[in-house]
Parts: C-alpha cells; structure tokens; sequence
C-alpha cells in the first residue's frame, strides 16, 4: 500500500495543533497526510489510581478502529498519558506498527513552571509526531542530537532538536 | 548509533515487562524477558546479556537474591534493580549487593533514558578493560605460545637468548607441547625474522618426497617431474628452516643433510649445478636421538650439527598451573570460530582438567576443549561436557601397555584396595573367587607383606 498518513484527534483537541501536525508530516516525510475525524477518548482506558490514560490501552483501541486508505495513524489527545513503568510520556508508539499516540498535555508548560508560546506548543507537537511516526517507520532513538530520532527526556530537550532526519535515519527511512 | 545491548527484564508482571521492552526495542536494543529469577538464571545459562532490569519484589527469588547470584556468576553483567517509591532501603541493599543503579517506579522516561546513559559508559569501560585485558595476554603469550608458569617463563626467557645467535637448534619434547610454535618465536624474535619461515613434517613424507621437497629436482629427473622445482633449502633463502620429527629421517637424509650444513650449497635432484643456500637449522623431535645414537639408528655427527643449541619444551603436567589459561583462549578460539556463546566453565570441570594428565599435552587439551565447546548446549562447560575424560582414566598414565598388562595392573589395584581379601576383591571384579585364586598362582602375586 503507498503511505497516507491519517491525523486523527482523540477527544477535544485544538484544531490548530492537527493542521500543523499534517502540514509537518507532509513537510518533513513527503508523505500525504489527511485530518481525520474526531473519535471519542474510551473512557475504558483511563487508570482511576493514576488519573491518566494508558497510552497501551489507546494504542490497542486505535487498532480496532476503521481508518481504511491509511497506512499510518497519528492520534493527538489533549490528556495525560502514561505506559505502566512511567509516570508519563509525551507520545507513544510500536516499533515498525502502525498506530501512534501523542499527547499536547505536557507541551504547554516549561520545565520551569512559566508557560512558551503558541508557537513553541505548535511546535513540540509536530516533533513528536515526526518521531513517534519515525517509530512506525522502525527508526530507533539516535545518538545524534541534530535529529527527529533522538530521544528528549525533558520538554526543553524538543526545543533543541531539529524537525528533520539526520542523515544515517533518513538512509533507514523504507523507500 | 548507540552502542547496542542485550537486555533482559525480569518482572513477574507481564505489563511491566512489555512497557519496558517497547521503550528498548525503540533504541534497537536486543532484548529478552523472563517472568522470575529462575527463568533469569536459566536465559543467563544460555546466552550472555550485557544489562539485567530487575524488579526487587517477585514471588519466589526475590530480585536482591537474583541479583546476588548473578554477581556471584557473572560478575561483569550489570543489574538495575526496579523497586517500588518507598522502599528505598531495599535499593541501598540492592547498591551493596552489587546493583549499578535503581529505579523507582513508576519512574519518568528521563530517569530510565540517564540510567542507561550511566550503563552504556560503565559497558564501555569494561569492554575497554577487558580489550586491555587481552592484550596484556597477547603480551604473556609471546606469540600464540600461551603459559605463565615457572617453566614458561624461563622458556620465554630461553627464546629470546637463543634467538640472538645463528646456530642450530633442536627442540626437544613431547608431542603436543608446541614444538613449531616455538620454532616460529624463535624466528620471529631473530634477525631472519623478515625472511621466511618454512616448516616441514619429516615424519610425514617417505625419503623421495621428501628429497625433492628439500632440494628440489629438475624437468623429468624422474617420472612424474614435468616441471622444475625449487627445494626448501633454496626457498627458505635465508630464513629459518623448520625441520619437525627429525629422528624420522633415513640414514641416507641425514648424511646429505649433514652436507648440506657442511658446504651450504645443494644439488637439486637431476642436476649437476651447486646451488648456494643460506638458512637457519631448527629441528624438533619427540624421540630420544641419543638413545637413537647407541642404537645406531641416528648418526652421531649429524646430531651434533643439529644439536647445538637444546631447547626442551615441559609437558602440560608439568606446568599444570597454565591448564586455566589455556582453557580459557581455547575456549574463546572456538566459540569465536563457532560462533556459539561459551564463556565460562564450572569450577569442578576445571578441576578434573587440571588433574587429568595430558598424555598428548596442549594439543590434546585443545581437541577436548573443541570438542565440548562444539557440543555445548549452554555458555558454560560442565563436568559432563568432559565425561569422555574419565577419572579413572584420567589416573592411568598413558603406556603403550598390552590389553593383558591392564588387566593384570587393574586387578593388583582392585587387590590392593581391598587389602587381599579375594572375596569382596573378586565381587568389585565381576569373577568369582576361584578364578581370581587361579589368577593370582598363575601370576606368582603374593600378598604384600
Ligand atoms: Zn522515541
Ligand atoms: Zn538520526
């Protein structure tokens, strides 16, 4: 099947954060990207204890759903998401599967408590679209800071790293 | 890309376990998992993993248990235990037990993501320390020559002066104990070592071939010799020649050898022109010469042009002290050549290699240690992958002894033991007691008094 991405919002999600999701798919992987429609959040996977979603949970729902004509699919949820081991992620998905899941919920606060600008929020959610579908594409974390795929621990660590593959990831990108 | 591990999580909780493999499998780690402590143990059995998650609270062996059996067995395997907030004791014990860190769940991606910076730089250093490591060995090998026992080390010692001179060399030993690898030190550590080094088996050519392997022949000096050919002695052309199993050389070989060393010049075989040769004489045998000598079966002349420098190489029970050594680099040879994971031995294995007697020396310890390297189910040797090597053979020092000899030598132990009580003595033999009487007249044993 040619790759299309599809961008499907979980739940209430600003409709800016979607466009320039797409719009960076298609910017940085050369792929076709559609906004799709809103599908609501299961409640089935919220955890009552840590008061957040199961990122596995949203990710296993997402395969059940019909997104026919889509090779991939990049979810965006406005909640909170952990997988069991971690007290949260930012984004989440299957090494070389087809579903991913990111969250705009810690993208809108600086590690320091002060709050960045639209903008800036607009644009860690592109970057972790672009790597959490670099996952999908089995592309694993990199060592090179000037890349998609390297791994950012904390929020201030999306600011630094470029919206593009580096050169060894962009070769093992499939063709 | 980042250096790559092998992991193993062990967690009785299978989410535990899959978060954590999916969080790896994105940095292309390999990685495996195992439900408790003994599925560890067993994985561990079986291949070796760089980095251990342990979860400290399992049911049955706990993850500090776990973790001290791995240090006791594995000690460069490093353990990140995972313990719940609140314990934090229980992480101290586990730090004092060995661990390299701890996590406590639930844990930020980013505590995990500096945990691992910490671990890969620890990998590093010990892969840089055990590359040192083996280099330092490559340095007490003296090439390929492996041993750090007194008697090594006066051969290592013995090499280097003799390498110094020109004259000849014979090296004497049992077989197996590493003649040529000598020879080709020897070479090395001298100032032919530029020029070639050739060695040849006399043993294991017959005189004609031999000839003509050593001095070449010319077109159709006899049948089969459609092409001129060169010898060794002109080949070697100025280097060291090696010449091993020199007792098995005839009487005829051993006087145009002799003339050789005399005249330095050859005659190929079929031709009538001198050619000038220049090369240093090592020879190697396994026999005794001078007894050869009085039996008239080695010149003595030719023997002290071979013999002017006695270089004797020590069986391997006598240097029993290099036995673990010597597993180890043939241990390492032949997983690498297998590419099976064998890296370790148990201790009473090792034990019953060092007691065994070598009868065929380092050679044979490399055959055995092939052998069970090869069948090797698991990454480390045990007793039975020795078996082959049986005590009680193991204490009967290899003689060329007739099947009668064993027997009889056989009973008088099993007397012995028994203190000559023919009954029980007869019962460990399977006979009854009077056919061990007969035997026992018929041999002329007494009793020992
Ligand atoms: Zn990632
Ligand atoms: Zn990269």
């Amino acid at each position: 099947m040619k790759e299309r991405i599809g961008v499907v919002p979980l739940g209430e999600v600003p409709a800016l954060a979607v466009d320039v999701i797409a719009a960076n798919i298609t910017a940085y992987y050369r792929l076709p990207a559609d906004i799709l429609l809103k599908r609501p959040i299961p409640e089935s996977a919220f955890d009552e204890a840590r008061l957040k979603y199961n990122a596995g949970l949203l990710i296993n729902m997402l395969g059940t759903l019909d997104f026919s004509g889509y090779s991939r699919i990049v979810a965006v949820i406005s909640r909170d998401i952990f997988i069991p081991i971690f007290n949260y992620v930012y984004g989440q998905a299957v090494q070389g599967g087809s579903h991913a899941l990111v969250s705009l919920y810690r993208l809108n606060r600086n590690a320091d408590g002060s709050t960045p600008s639209a903008s800036l929020v607009f644009e860690r959610a592109a970057k972790l679209a672009l790597h959490e579908l670099g996952h999908l594409f089995n592309l694993y974390h990199c060592n090179e800071p000037k890349c998609i795929m390297h791994f950012s621990g904390i929020i201030e660590d999306l600011n630094k790293i470029p919206f593009y593959l580096c050169g060894d990831c962009a070769r093992r990108l499939p063709r | 890309m980042e250096p790559k591990l092998r992991i193993l999580i062990v967690d009785d909780e299978l989410i535990v376990r899959e978060s954590l493999l999916y969080w790896f499998k994105k940095y292309g780690h390999e990685i495996d998992t195992a439900a408790s402590g003994p599925e560890a143990l067993e994985k561990i059995e079986q291949k070796p993993f760089q980095l251990l998650l342990v979860d400290i609270k399992m049911p049955g062996m706990d993850g500090i248990e776990l973790l001290e059996r791995v240090k006791k067995d594995y000690p460069e395997t490093l353990v990140v235990i995972i313990t719940a907030h609140g314990s934090i004791e229980s992480a101290a014990r586990a730090m004092r037990a060995g661990a390299s860190d701890y996590l406590l769940k639930p844990f930020k991606p980013e505590q995990l993501s500096l945990v691992m910076e910490k671990i890969l730089s620890q990998q590093k250093i010990a892969s840089d320390y055990h590359y040192l490591k083996g280099c330092l060995n490559q340095i007490t090998q003296f090439d390929n020559i492996i041993g750090q026992s007194p008697p090594m080390e006066k051969l290592y010692g013995i090499i280097l002066e003799v390498a110094k001179s020109d004259a000849s060399i014979l090296i004497t030993g049992e077989t197996g104990t590493g003649k040529e690898l000598v020879a080709k030190a020897i070479h090395a550590k001298s100032q032919r070592a530029h020029l070639p080094f050739v060695a040849i088996n006399c043993g294991a050519l017959p005189d004609s071939l031999l000839e003509s392997e050593l001095f070449g022949h010319r077109k159709g000096a006899f049948t089969g010799a459609e092409h001129s050919r060169r010898g060794f002695l002109e080949v070697v052309s100025g280097g060291t020649l090696f010449l091993d199993e020199i007792g098995d050389i005839s009487a005829k070989m051993q006087v145009d050898l002799l003339r050789v060393l005399d005249d330095k010049t050859i005659f190929s075989v079929g031709s009538k022109t001198p050619v000038e040769v220049d090369f240093r004489l090592i020879s190697a045998t396994r026999k005794d010469l001078e007894q050869g000598i009085q039996k008239g079966e080695f010149r003595e002349d030719f023997f002290y042009r071979i013999n002017v420098i006695r270089v004797h190489l020590p069986p391997l029970r006598e240097r029993k002290g290099d036995i673990p050594l010597l597993v180890d680099h043939f241990m390492a040879k032949y997983s690498h050549e297998t590419t099976k994971h064998v890296d370790r031995i148990k201790s009473d294995a090792m034990a019953l290699l060092t007691s065994y007697d070598w009868p065929g020396n380092v050679r044979e310890l490399k055959n055995v240690v092939e052998r069970a390297v090869v069948l090797s189910k698991s990454r480390t040797l045990t007793l039975d992958d020795f078996s082959f090597l049986r005590p009680a053979h193991a204490a009967l020092p290899f003689e060329p002894m007739t099947l009668k000899e064993v027997e009889e030598a056989h009973i008088l132990k099993v007397l012995d033991g028994q203190n000559w009580q023919i009954t029980r003595a007869a019962e460990i033999l399977g006979i009854n007691r009077v056919s061990l009487h007969k035997y026992i007249k018929r041999c002329n044993w007494q009793k020992p008094a």
